[in-house]
């Protein structure tokens, strides 16, 4: 009797966890957030955490996309390129604030089309969008390290004192979260779940499935757009032509700890922004534990390794119990 | 009614000719009569018009540039060919098996590094070998383990051991620029010659010749390309599908760790990012020898090719005056073009292929989309 | 009384309906071959206004292919589909959907992690600035929908659907389907996971949107519904409608043998059954192929065929899944005295039980890999005699040879071993799959109705070699679909009804009535080895 009530009730938090992902990154966020405080007191301190979430910003935006193209079933690894290419034509171009009304539009549109690319070569050419995206990526390093060949250069002022202060910064937060709800109650969010599950449904109720499968990717270039300027305006300072790099496993990482599936149609971006969270306090944890900075890396790469295999677990168990009756 | 084997004394004088001789020589008979059976050979077709491609390319060069040509300079492309190649051995399988491995450059630099810190100078090198070669089966095996039982997508999975890696080679060298010798074994290996010809392009062909065999005449081989083709298929014939797609991301580490090794022996020294540039270029080679994304379909002979025609790229830019940015765009849109023809074709060959489903509508096409 | 472009929504309610002439929907002759396969041979279906119409057949006779074609999923070669007399041209579900044609999907349609709500309302959501949803008023609507429907069961719509019970899911996608009162619905195996009060709602619903003008197509196995709800019945076999009758002019075993397949062939005739063994080689003791489910004894002897029956979808495939270890169940298994627990194909081949597989595609081919490379994938019987030196591989020069000489002996048609599989016809696919678990050296073989979408000759071929196999010592499983081949091929039959054996007919017994009464649970034989004694 005892070890049933013991196997029902670990069984019933797996259940937990599984229908309601997001109690995961909360936790954990939580439990990382006490860390913090632990190993440095200062950092309870208000502008610390302020400025802990300007810099998170460029990874909760360009995870933002990420977020809709995995549940829409694929995989987006060219918002490295876009947010390369971002830095690289902003701290080359746009260095004065006249040049943001030309180049703004310019660099969005840039980004629009490379999605616009990738969407089409998904949905029509019926290729995966681990390789399209793979190849898309390539191009645009390339075309960043063609406009922009070393680090350096500066970016319109206007746009770090627009975006650089602390309100901003909330604004922009809630800003994302807020384009997420409204995006996901529209028509369209409805029938990006639905492609991630099985496009029955949506087809049959005259959803246009092809359109929101290519839009996806251009909303995920545009976010990565978006985030590629916060970085170089406001967090950077500067551009770089492999800017983008390092967030392309974030991004995946700030999913997979959100809870969101790989395998599609389920999820949201309220767990992938403290996934993305997670990761900022889990850089600030490294440093205070006395260790190098380059340790950030090794961390991000070990807890994507761990999640997604926890993550997997429970699609095991339940295979390995088949038929048992 | 006889059985269904029949030994091969039984069998009737098979068409081939002199069948009488000795063992060995029948191997490479048996060899030719495949080669000369019309199928066989139409399905060969894309590796072939890899090495027509890579021969048009070198052609092209040469034309421009004549020195192109010279011994002295064919070499060098070849030790550059070499050590992609290797690099391209793993990515090769574990293509084939069906999976991707992104943790390519992080094994690479990795073994690049452990080489040279722990054998400055040859007599370490007996140690250092079998070090490397251990982490290397360490890494494999848990990206094995982890997509192969797991059933985790291996892009994800790989991605971060990529960064476990590289993060952890950050780490351990401080940023600090690297190590600036190797031992003269290792050099000696990557740019050593034999009789004017390079170590490594020996190597490469002693590797490539140990690939094939394992492909075509083992049963880890048939089994490789059974999984990737079909994986549930093959599972109800017996094969072990786990072990064997475990086994492509263990083989894909000691691939890129001797490759790493390789590298840090013609650059002469050895840092954190050296492997960075051939995660693209490894998966490249691999598409451009007419393998298919989804597994099931190529051979590490296509593999070469792609490989040469990859350095010829380089070299044909290079003459042209064009950046390393233009090559990185090149790569991209070589990606992206191969993957398109691959697929197209083999959509034609294989029409009606989707939707007859007899079993209870099971199944929904395998989408690769989720599945990666 | 409906005329094509009907709009999908709305609350018109049409008066009772008279039948007029023209039938609502008429699939007329539909062919559609997927490579050398035909799934679709002149099929023909009517669906009248005001009429329940149910389909009835197996897997592989056609009938999700014939679904898929009605509800623009996919195109045929060659056939029309009329609606109302005139033809459509469905290039796609949202065609055929704005046409007024509705389906409720046997696999759910449903999106998990939509809301109830939002799955029920999927494209007509309530829009505020025709935007976004609005979130309100979509919940009333969709209480108001469920209230109005009398769905038996309550639930709050603001949950996922992904977290409700399998029951009520469906019943989320029927009441999706009924909301609309489409013209034209098609309701796939709805019934599957309902309890009874269910069944009787989604009757009552079905005959009310007849009676409001709709016509209904209604696909099910379970041959007491369709009885009980339709007006007439049409029964798809090979790809044709072999039998289209009203409800009363068909008795239910008339019904089954239809389906079930009822031909005289003359190759069948005048061979007759090795001899059977003494000894048994496959023992099944108390096997539970899923929890709930019926007890399952079996012995099968050396030499003997043992013909596995009845409909799809009661067992079979999970009861030689788990002999084959790709799938578990409970109870004792025991190979010629040994108990056996397979865990996995590899360990199952290696100990000399071998499966040929039910859909060739998805569970046999490499569809991409030569005629030789699939004949040898995989492990062999340990200790065959013919297992060589390094473990299971032969040589080259001997694999080469033995291709050739299995090729011979199955008359695999091809120009040669290095054919790409995938273009060979349905029937030497077959062969090639045959011939590979063959070459395994299997004590025991298990044959997952692998007869269908073969032609004659091949057929043919195909028992002869297991009459081979049976003379010398092999025991065999033969699981099919089809009770002619059953009764001229088997020893004995066994049919599954619900995961259990639902009658063991002898010899003596063995006719294809017998089998079709028994495939529909009518009890009145032996269903066990004891209960035979």
């Amino acid at each position: 009797m005892k070890r049933a009530s013991a196997s029902t009730g670990w069984r019933k938090q797996a259940r937990l966890i599984s229908r309601r992902p997001v109690v995961l990154p909360i936790v954990l966020f939580a439990i990382g957030l006490l860390v913090m405080f632990h190993l440095q007191s200062r950092t309870e301190s208000g502008s610390f955490m302020i400025t802990m979430l300007q810099t998170s910003l460029p990874l909760m935006c360009v995870s933002l996309g990420q977020t809709a193209v995995i549940i829409s079933g694929g995989l987006d690894l060219s918002v490295a390129g876009v947010m390369s290419i971002t830095s690289a034509l902003a701290a080359s171009h746009m260095t004065g604030n006249g040049d943001m009304a030309v180049w703004l539009p310019i660099m969005f549109g840039t980004g629009a089309l490379a999605g616009l690319v990738n969407g089409l070569l998904v949905t029509f050419g019926g290729l995966p969008s681990f390789i399209v995206t793979l190849g898309t990526w390539s191009i645009l390093d390339g075309l960043a390290l063609e406009i922009l060949p070393t680090q350096g250069g500066s970016i319109a002022p206007g746009l770090e004192n627009l975006l650089g202060s602390n309100a901003a910064t909330i604004i922009i937060s809630i800003g994302l979260l807020a384009v997420w709800a409204v995006v996901r109650s529209t028509r369209f969010g409805v029938t990006v779940f639905s492609l991630g599950s099985g496009e029955g449904a949506a087809r049959q109720a005259g959803l246009h499935v092809n359109t929101a499968k290519v839009s996806v990717y251009v909303f995920s270039a545009l976010t990565a757009v978006g985030a590629g300027l916060f970085y170089s305006a406001v967090v950077t300072l500067s551009g770089s032509p492999t800017a983008g790099d390092p967030f392309l496993l974030q991004s995946f990482a700030a999913v997979v700890v959100g809870g969101t599936a790989l395998s599609g149609g389920k999820g949201g971006f309220l767990g992938t922004v403290f996934g993305a969270l997670l990761l900022s306090v889990i850089s600030q944890i490294v440093v205070f534990a006395g260790f190098q900075s380059y340790y950030s890396e090794l961390a991000y790469g070990a807890i994507l390794v761990i999640m997604v295999s926890v993550y997997s677990l429970p699609t095991l168990i339940a295979k390995s119990r088949r038929n048992t009756g | 009614m006889k059985s269904a084997v029949v030994s091969a004394d039984e069998e009737e004088r098979p068409e081939v000719p002199h069948v009488r001789r000795r063992r060995h020589g029948d191997g490479v008979l048996q060899a030719l009569s495949l080669v000369r059976d019309p199928a066989w050979r139409a399905r060969q077709a894309s590796i072939v018009f890899a090495y027509v491609l890579a021969l048009v390319m070198f052609v092209a060069i040469t034309i421009d540039s004549p020195g192109f040509a010279a011994w002295s300079h064919v070499s060098v492309v070849l030790e550059q060919a070499a050590i992609l190649g290797f690099a391209a051995i793993g990515e090769t399988f574990v293509i084939l098996g069906g999976g991707l491995d992104l943790s390519v450059p992080g094994m690479m630099s990795t073994a690049g590094i452990l080489v040279a810190r722990i054998a400055p100078s040859d007599g370490q090198l007996l140690k250092a070998i079998p070090v490397v070669l251990a982490i290397a089966v360490v890494v494999g095996c848990v990206n094995g383990l982890i997509v192969a039982y797991l059933r985790a997508p291996p892009l994800i999975v790989t991605l971060g051991m990529n960064s476990v890696l590289a993060g952890g080679l950050l780490a351990s060298t401080q940023g600090l620029a690297g190590i600036g010798t190797v031992a003269h074994g290792v050099a000696q290996f990557a740019v050593g010659r034999v009789g004017g010809i390079p170590v490594c392009l020996l190597a490469w062909v002693v590797a490539t010749g140990i690939v094939s065999w394992l492909l075509g005449r083992t049963g880890f081989g048939r089994s490789l390309y059974a999984v990737g083709s079909n994986r549930e298929a093959a599972a109800l014939a017996g094969v072990r599908v786990q072990r064997v797609e475990a086994m492509t991301y263990v083989v894909s580490a000691i691939g890129s760790a001797a490759a790493g090794i390789m590298l840090a022996g013609y650059l002469g020294q050895a840092y954190a990012d050296m492997g960075d540039g051939y995660l693209f270029t490894a998966i490249t080679a691999v598409l451009l020898g007419g393998a298919l994304i989804t597994g099931g379909s190529g051979h590490y002979v296509g593999t070469v090719a792609g490989a040469l025609m990859l350095l010829f790229l380089d070299g044909l830019l290079a003459v042209l005056n064009l950046g390393p940015a233009i090559l990185e765009i090149a790569y991209g849109c070589v990606i992206l073009v191969s993957v398109a023809g691959t697929t197209l074709m083999t959509r034609r060959s294989r029409r009606g292929d989707t939707q007859e489903r007899g079993a209870g509508d099971r199944s929904r096409e395998a989408e690769v989309e989720g599945s990666v | 009384m409906s005329t094509g472009g009907i709009p999908n929504t709305g609350d018109d309610r049409d008066p009772p309906v008279r039948l007029s002439d023209a039938p609502a929907l008429a699939a007329v002759g539909l062919c559609k071959s997927y490579g050398p396969v035909r799934a679709l041979d002149g099929a023909s279906v009517t669906l009248r206004a005001g009429e329940i119409t149910s389909l009835v057949g197996q897997n592989g006779s056609g009938k999700s292919t014939l679904v898929r074609v009605i509800t623009g999923d996919t195109r045929a070669d060659a056939g029309e589909v009329l609606m109302s007399g005139r033809p459509l041209h469905l290039h796609s579900t949202r065609r055929a959907a704005a046409l007024g044609i509705s389906i409720a999907f046997q696999e759910l349609s449903l999106v998990p992690d939509l809301s109830v709500a939002e799955n029920l309302l999927i494209g007509a959501e309530p829009l505020l600035a025709g935007v976004v949803v609005d979130k309100r008023k979509l919940k009333r609507l969709a209480e108001g929908l469920l209230e109005d429907l009398e769905v038996p069961a309550r639930f709050d719509v603001s949950l996922p659907v992904g977290e409700l019970p399998l029951a009520e899911q469906q019943l989320v996608e029927l009441a999706r389907v009924l909301a609309r009162r489409p013209p034209i619905a098609v309701f796939d195996e709805p019934t599957a996971a309902l309890g009874e009060t269910a069944v009787k709602w989604l009757f009552a619903r079905m005959s009310e949107l007849a009676d409001s003008g709709s016509a209904v197509l209604f696909i099910s196995h379970r041959l007491r519904e369709v009885y009980e709800i339709s007006q007439r019945i049409v029964v798809l076999r090979n790809g044709r409608d072999v039998l289209s009758a009203s409800k009363a002019d068909v008795s239910e075993s008339e019904l089954v043998q239809s389906m079930l397949g009822q031909r005289l062939l003359q190759e069948f005739e005048g061979a007759s059954l090795p001899a059977v063994g003494k000894e048994p080689l496959l023992e099944l003791e108390g096997v539970h192929l899923s929890r709930g489910k019926g007890s399952i004894d079996l012995r099968v002897r050396e030499g003997e065929i043992l013909g596995l029956g009845g409909l799809q979808g009661q067992g079979q495939r999970e009861l030689l899944r788990g002999l084959a270890g790709r799938e578990t169940f409970a109870g004792t298994v025991r190979l010629a005295g040994k108990r056996l627990q397979a865990r996995s194909p590899t360990y199952a081949i290696q100990q000399g039980i071998c499966l040929i597989p039910e859909d060739r595609r998805t569970e046999g081919l490499l569809s991409g890999r030569s005629i030789r490379e699939n004949l040898f994938v995989g492990v062999m019987r340990r200790g065959s005699a013919e297992t060589r030196g390094r473990g299971d591989r032969t040589s080259h020069r001997g694999e080469l040879l033995e291709a050739r000489s299995l090729m011979r002996r199955f008359g695999i048609r091809a120009t040669s071993q290095e054919v790409e599989v995938g273009t060979l016809s349905g029937g030497n696919q077959q062969k090639v799959l045959i011939a590979r678990s063959l070459a395994k050296k299997p004590k025991v073989l298990l044959l997952a109705d692998i007869t269908r979408g073969v032609d004659v000759g091949t057929k043919a071929d195909i028992f002869a070699t297991l009459r081979e196999l049976a003379r010398e010592g092999v025991a065999i499983v033969l699981y099919s679909t089809d009770a002619t081949e059953l009764v001229a091929n088997c020893h004995r039959v066994a049919v599954m009804y619900d995961y259990r054996i639902q009658a063991l007919l002898e010899k003596s017994d063995l006719t294809e009535e017998n089998i079709a009464r028994a495939a529909v649970g009518i009890e009145e034989r032996p269903n066990s080895e004891a209960a035979a004694r």
